[in-house]
């Protein structure tokens, strides 16, 4: 897309959730420049999907938690729910197919 | 068959959920695959809400997978990228985003003790999906709950 392009930002999450790093860390395995990094950082931080904290010298950046864990529970309530619409509908054809099945061999030729 | 615990160091970043269903296995894939629109709850959970009339999920590897509108609109969700007939199928999942925020969506059918059918999903990549949405979402200043909000109208 463009030099701060999604691209980056992804690739700052994938080794954030690797490992926490520093800027200059994650600026040395990417191809833009650190205060680019910096941008990122900015914005994935106000997004609560990456914290940081001063450790010694270095301010350490690391993937937020809490913010994988909503996204988690989002996709586990949609799957759920999801999966027991599945489920319904599944078990009214099953229903179906042996009521039938049954029909059929009750009501010999007739059906 | 054993319950396989999960103990990867990245579980936190997969999402897991099944339901075993009476139907037999060919029956429930080809309930799962050809009539997606029955059962997904499309009204709260598509792109189009109300008007969305159906879910295809095209029968092979790099099928399209996507919701449709009695009118014709059409809004892609997927690809397929694994198509085992009764077995298995495995999709990219972005509905409602673009394809450069592409999950990836897994789907097993076992046969269940009692001649029903296990169906295990497996969902991963949405950790950086998500981040890299919350992020795009905080780029328009709208933040998380935009984000969450988003996803619950797109799902």
């Amino acid at each position: 897309m463009d030099a701060v392009g999604d691209g980056t930002r992804r690739a700052i999450l994938e080794r954030l959730l690797e490992r926490p790093a520093a800027v200059g860390e994650l600026a040395a395995g990417l191809p833009v420049s650190r205060p680019a990094v910096s941008q990122h950082l900015r914005v994935l931080k106000m997004a609560r999907l990456v914290t940081d904290a001063q450790v010694g010298t270095r301010r350490i950046y690391a993937v937020d938690p809490e913010g994988v864990r909503e996204v988690r529970e989002y996709w586990e309530r949609l799957w759920s729910q999801a999966l027991a619409g599945f489920k319904a509908v599944a078990d009214t054809e099953a229903d179906q197919r042996a009521g039938i099945g049954r029909k059929e061999s009750s009501d010999g030729d007739r059906g | 068959m054993a319950i396989v615990v999960d103990v990867e160091a990245d579980v936190a970043r997969v999402v897991r959920s099944s339901v075993t269903v009476q139907l037999p296995r060919d029956a429930a894939f080809r309930l799962f695959t050809e009539r997606m629109g029955s059962w997904w709850p499309l009204a709260t959970h598509s792109v189009f809400h109300a008007e969305a009339v159906a879910v295809t999920i095209e029968p092979a590897v790099g099928g399209r997978v996507y919701e449709a509108t009695a009118d014709g609109r059409t809004s892609d969700w997927g690809t397929v990228t694994e198509w085992q007939p009764g077995e298995r199928l495995a999709m990219t999942w972005h509905p409602g985003e673009e394809p450069d925020l592409a999950t990836l969506v897994e789907v097993t059918f076992s046969e269940a003790p009692d001649g029903g059918t296990h169906v295990d999903l497996l969902h991963t990549g949405w950790a950086v999906y998500g981040a890299e949405a919350a992020a795009r979402a905080a780029d328009y200043q709208h933040g998380w709950t935009a984000l969450l909000e988003g996803l619950a109208k797109a799902g």
